[in-house]
């Protein structure tokens, strides 16, 4: 748990205009959910949770003070403006810390593939995994180390060593990273073929599926 | 050119594109996205040459994603033709943009080479355009 405490006020003015009212205080909406209690809407300093993000990472548990009291949250999603990418709301979550919780951690590969330094190309498939671990063990980030991956390889979830306290809630077969082999010819010839054709579509006629 | 393989109706109605996307307003797949400033039709043809642009600036190496698809037929009556007598042929597809949406993403490639790519691609498409990463996304740089 980061020694970090985010003071939060209880939102009083629901709904767009109070939202944007705070927006233009440089605050952001927010909501306290989880545990037995009931969801509670707040506000927080912008600027505060924004060096939440970028200095710890949305995985990290601190302290949110409300009312006189602490409760060990997490962030659990956000929004963003789909235009300008401004942080518009964001869910807390109470963390009972001796219980596991479930999170969404990041994957950060490590290295460079030696199959990557013989022209092959590096497939980053799997970007974040979802685990599910005490939350006083959330990993701020699930390290993967892809030096050793030649041409062809790859890692799946079930190749992570991540010891017996945190357990992969993802598909054990789901592939995280792999190397892919470079494709040059190909792409120039996929170009020629598609310019002249230009066929009418298959119309499914409604006599069609009348019968079906 | 990219099309529907099978369609339900031959032609469609304008529509409106009022409002921001509200999907595939992320990067989902790829390190660095193309996003959408302005909402417009962007035509097989745009994507096309996009696509070529981007291709054939990165050579070899670099995965890349189109995260739009033209499913909507645009319909053309013959020049000199006078109006009225139904409505004209489907002549081209096009892809809904709304702004915010990420028209296409690449990894694989470094920042700078991802960003010239991306201005070429630009420059094919009739829209306003910006280049997001994946990292101003998770931290919210914005």
């Amino acid at each position: 748990m980061r020694d970090v405490t985010l003071s939060a006020e209880i939102r009083t003015r629901l709904g767009k205009g109070g939202a944007r009212q705070l927006r233009r205080a440089g605050k952001v909406p927010a909501i306290l959910y989880g545990g037995a209690e009931p969801p509670v809407p707040i506000a927080v300093e912008k600027a505060r949770v924004l060096e939440i993000f970028r200095k710890y990472g949305h995985t990290s548990i601190f302290s949110l003070a409300l009312d006189g009291h602490t409760v060990p949250v997490i962030i659990k999603d956000w929004q963003l403006d789909p235009i300008t990418g401004v942080l518009l709301h964001v869910d807390f979550l109470r963390v009972d810390l001796s219980k596991p919780t479930r999170v969404k951690v990041p994957v950060e590969l490590v290295g460079e593939a030696s199959g990557v330094r013989r022209g092959g190309l590096l497939d980053f498939a799997t970007h974040e995994l979802e685990i599910e671990c005490l939350p006083m063990e959330i990993p701020s980030r699930l390290q993967v180390d892809v030096s050793a991956l030649e041409i062809g390889d790859h890692i799946a979830v079930k190749d992570l060593q991540l010891g017996d306290r945190i357990r992969v809630l993802d598909d054990p077969e789901r592939v995280i990273v792999s190397v892919l082999a470079p494709r040059v010819a190909e792409e120039e010839a996929a170009v020629a073929p598609t310019m002249p054709v230009e066929p009418e579509v298959i119309k499914k006629g409604k006599a069609e599926e009348e019968k079906e | 050119m990219l099309m529907p393989r099978k369609v339900k109706y031959r032609k469609q109605q304008r529509g409106r594109m009022s409002g921001i996307a509200t999907r595939g307003a992320t990067i989902a797949f790829g390190e660095y996205g193309l996003k959408a400033l302005e909402p417009a039709w962007i035509t097989d043809r745009q994507i096309e040459a996009a696509r070529v642009a981007i291709t054939r600036h990165v050579k070899r190496g670099g995965k890349l994603w189109i995260r739009i698809f033209p499913d909507k037929p645009v319909t053309r009556k013959p020049q000199e033709s006078r109006m009225g007598k139904g409505k004209g042929s489907p002549e081209f597809w096009v892809a809904v943009v709304k702004p915010g949406r990420i028209l296409f993403e690449i990894e694989g490639v470094s920042e700078e080479m991802a960003r010239e790519a991306f201005r070429l691609a630009a420059s094919k498409l009739p829209i306003k355009t910006k280049f997001v990463t994946r990292r101003e996304q998770e931290e919210v740089l914005a």
